[in-house]
């Protein structure tokens, strides 16, 4: 095959334009990065890059640039205070020194920091997994596009903004929940995790509590689950009895494309 | 702005990115946002739906930057193919999508084709200038199944399906398309001139 030939056949599977057996052998060969092939795949991606630089640019509303920078002025701290517990999280750079602005956000970050933690360490230990490994593999799976990701939206509101995500690993049989903000739950209820198979008939499965204390985000591996492509549904629900086998109040959905 | 800086210039902005240097990312947004939130409103057809995922590139590239490799291709290629994923997988999320084939909905801008407008060409570099002129010169049809791939998301099969066009006849654009684009782009933009 012709290098020409393979840039096109790269080309079109970053596309997403190939089917079947084709899709997934290109696809493979794409993952697999071989040394002859990375020039052509340089190439492939550029020219799929050059057509999105094509489209005309639209200015977003000013909002949007300040909602950003909230935003990742509220991340920094969440991520320096885990680069500094005993977790094994590859040492991000410290921030630089920080305007007046920031030091306003320095007690409440470090407090819901802690909280987080404790949500964080309940929750992935109910899933046998780590902390550095919920955020470094979410990091991961978010880069490759050929894993799933699916928006939970608000199960009484669904126009309201998405309350998490979903991440699916296309190589392996777990998934990601990643939580922008989840409320603290009412005295005496807790979160829980349910996933739905896409077997006909099949009945919504407690997967996980989510123990929070306080108001926070949550990212949460989940293994030794069905993959996402075997999922018809993951929600969250707000419960009296984190062992039940039927949720009683839904707040958020994820549904299957 | 420059759409294609140098990988020097790439390899830069998301060090400083990595950093934790919150202005380099908001140059990074004054850059590149109008592109990212164009061609989110573009695939999405919706607002809120754009600006969600103006958000979600963005803090992505905030939190990855220090795995962004310069010489796999150039933070724009990486931002529109971040981009176009997570609006291709917000619209499937949705189910709200309008006619993708037109692309276009009650809150979006009429974007026709995958070229920008006239006024907005006055904003281009010369690398994306080259690039709009070879997508603009590609037949209506061939254009139109590269539009549906690209913006939609649509395999080939899908494509025939939409369009009633015979899977071969399909494929037979989609590679031509492809063809006339790299003959007309220089290696830079992933073409062989």
């Amino acid at each position: 095959m012709s290098r020409d030939s393979v840039i096109e056949l790269f080309t079109l599977s970053l596309l997403g334009a190939l089917d079947g057996e084709e899709a997934a052998a290109v696809r493979a060969r794409l993952d697999a990065r071989r040394p002859e092939d990375l020039d052509a795949i340089t190439a492939a991606e550029t020219l799929v890059g050059s057509i999105g630089a094509g489209v005309a640019r639209v200015s977003a509303p000013p909002a949007a640039r300040e909602r950003l920078l909230a935003r990742i002025a509220h991340d920094a701290p969440e991520v320096r205070s885990r680069a500094g517990s005993a977790s094994a999280l590859p040492p991000r750079p410290a921030a630089p020194s920080r305007p007046a602005r920031r030091t306003r956000w320095i007690v409440p970050a470090l407090l819901g920091a802690a909280f987080f933690a404790l949500a964080l360490f309940n929750a992935l230990r109910d899933t046998g997994s780590t902390m550095d490994t919920a955020e470094q593999q979410l990091s991961r799976l978010l880069l490759d596009p050929s894993n799933p990701r699916w928006i939970a939206n608000d199960a009484k509101d669904p126009a309201a903004k998405p309350i998490a995500t979903v991440v699916g690993d296309a190589k392996q049989r777990r998934f990601i929940l990643a939580v922008d903000k989840l409320a603290a739950p009412p005295k005496g209820k807790a979160y829980v995790l349910w996933t739905i198979s896409k077997e006909p008939g099949a009945q919504p499965k407690n997967v996980a509590s989510i123990p929070l204390a306080s108001e926070a985000k949550v990212i949460l591996e989940v293994t030794d689950t069905a993959a996402l492509a075997d999922l018809a549904a993951v929600a969250i629900s707000l419960e009296s009895d984190v062992r039940t086998t039927t949720p009683t109040d839904v707040i958020a959905v994820a549904k299957a494309p | 702005m420059n759409p294609f800086p140098t990988p020097d210039d790439d390899a830069r902005v998301a060090h400083a990115i990595a950093s934790g240097d919150e202005a380099a990312l908001a140059r990074a947004y004054d850059a590149h946002g109008s592109l990212v939130y164009g061609l989110a409103l573009r695939v999405c057809g919706k607002v809120h739906d754009a600006e969600e995922v103006l958000q979600d590139v963005f803090l992505t590239l905030w939190r990855t930057a220090s795995r962004f490799d310069a010489g796999r291709g150039s933070l724009v290629a990486y931002l529109t193919t971040l981009t176009r994923h997570r609006a291709i997988d917000r619209i499937r999320s949705r189910h709200a999508r309008p006619d993708a084939a037109l692309g276009m909905s009650d809150d979006a801008p009429p974007v026709a084709s995958l070229a920008p407008t006239p006024s907005d060409g006055a904003e281009l570099s010369e690398d994306a200038r080259l690039a709009v002129g070879a997508l603009d010169r590609l037949p209506v049809e061939e254009r139109r199944v590269l539009e549906l791939a690209y913006f939609d998301g649509l395999s080939q099969s899908e494509i025939a399906a939409r369009t009633g066009d015979p899977l071969g006849t399909v494929k037979g654009r989609t590679r031509n398309a492809l063809r006339r684009l790299r003959e007309a782009l220089p290696r830079s933009l992933g073409g062989v001139q």
